[in-house]
């Protein structure tokens, strides 16, 4: 054990900490869309992990460690702010800025916005399995809920995100969408 | 060919995450040459799933958008002709047993009037490059100590750099702290300027203790250049 926090404290340590920063900034950034606020939660993350690196009982689990450190992070944020007193279904819609909006591609936008307009504990189930690619144990692990609970914040996430972004194609785009598949 | 299939939206998701089982998965896909409505919600979970992916595909990090944005003084730009690379002189600092680490120092050619003084500007919060400064500025410190001439050392940190100093943010506090603690010839300095900006965002300011403050980073480094001072810039 003792080796091991000598290898926590070490180079690779730090290393792979920062490899992973770019990622951590992504899932912040599609939790809050600020980029200052997610820059913040992802140095407070690393910050903790450093702090923290001897909890890490394997090196292989250290990607769903940071991410479950970065959702703490972004737990007490909300609670110091007082602005979630029902985490889970809380609508935390952040409007995007339409100047940046019309500068930018047009259909990152339009996600970015539906994502936004998720309950949050939709936005984090979604992202941390689409983005990352975790399973759903993994997502359970991280966020400190059911495997249940994932699957059915799941399901409604890509309900509304399917409503909200493909719905009005219905009527008329199955015959295509099918042919897009391959 | 029918519409009807026996699978719900949780085991769809199922299946387009791989979370089914083997089994599972073959009876789906047997489903799916079959039912062309489930090949359709299928296709549309896949289609919302990658564009997810697409919208957040390349995330571009906002390093040092917290500080503003500087220009060099004026009295400077005329200066930089004389700003003379001293790698070799700082070298004698910066000798580190087998690190290889190489930081560069520069002074003016026209002070020399405590060429052993040292300013180090931090400006960016990568663990590892603020970790390297820290064993360099210790060993600095310690060296001097040790051998006893007059030294003094200076760290000024603004942009991201400045997050070290941050009590909430800084990677290093405890280390900072012991150092500022234990060498009295050492003053660490956060830039009022991005203070400042941190806070015009609704960051958090503070610090930790025994942090001093100094209006501007970069003409911090100006004035101690031109006293001859040694920088290095992280």
């Amino acid at each position: 054990m003792e080796l091991f926090n000598m290898m926590c404290r070490g180079r690779e340590f730090r290393a792979r900490l920062e490899a992973n920063r770019r990622r951590l900034y992504r899932m912040a950034y599609a939790w809050c869309h600020d980029a200052h606020l997610a820059d913040d939660l992802v140095q407070e993350a690393i910050v903790n992990a450093l702090k923290n690196g001897s909890q890490l009982r394997q090196f292989e689990a250290m990607d769903s460690w940071l991410f479950s450190i970065l959702a703490n992070c972004w737990k007490s944020h909300l609670r110091s702010r007082k602005e979630s007193d029902e985490f889970d279904e809380e609508n935390f819609s952040t409007e995007l800025d339409p100047e940046k909006i019309t500068s930018r591609d047009q259909t990152v936008a339009r996600v970015q916005q539906a994502i936004a307009r998720l309950p949050l504990g939709q936005r984090q189930v979604v992202t941390l399995v689409d983005l990352e690619g975790f399973s759903y144990a993994e997502v359970a692990g991280i966020l400190e809920i059911p495997i249940g609970t994932v699957m059915s914040r799941l399901c409604r996430a890509r309900q509304a995100l399917k409503e909200l972004l493909i719905g009005n194609e219905s009527a008329e785009g199955n015959a295509a969408r099918l042919v897009r598949v391959k | 060919m029918n519409n009807q299939h026996p699978f719900s939206e949780e085991h769809l998701n199922a299946y387009i995450d791989h979370q089914l089982d083997a089994e599972e998965t073959s009876q789906l896909m047997k489903n799916l040459r079959e039912t062309p409505v489930l090949s359709q919600q299928v296709c549309e979970l896949r289609q919302v799933q990658d564009l997810v992916r697409h919208a957040y595909g390349d995330p571009v990090l906002p390093e040092n958008q917290a500080a503003p944005k500087y220009r060099w003084p004026r009295y400077l730009q005329g200066a930089a002709v004389l700003l003379l690379l001293a790698a070799g002189a700082v070298g004698g600092w910066m000798a580190h047993g087998n690190d290889p680490v190489v930081m560069q120092g520069v002074y003016l050619s026209e002070a020399n009037t405590h060429p052993h003084n040292v300013i180090l500007h931090i400006s960016t919060d990568d663990p590892i490059k603020v970790s390297d400064a820290l064993d360099q500025a210790e060993l600095m410190l310690a060296r001097s100590k040790e051998k006893g001439y007059p030294f003094r050392l200076e760290i000024v940190a603004n942009g991201a750099g400045l997050n070290l100093l941050r009590a909430r943010y800084s990677s290093y506090p405890e280390r900072t702290e012991e150092m500022i603690q234990n060498y009295d010839n050492l003053t660490v300095m956060a830039c009022a300027r991005t203070l400042q900006a941190i806070k015009d965002q609704g960051g958090d300011v503070q610090l930790l203790p025994n942090i001093n403050t100094t209006e501007s980073a970069l003409e911090r480094v100006v004035d101690r250049l031109q006293e001859g001072w040694v920088y290095i810039r992280v």
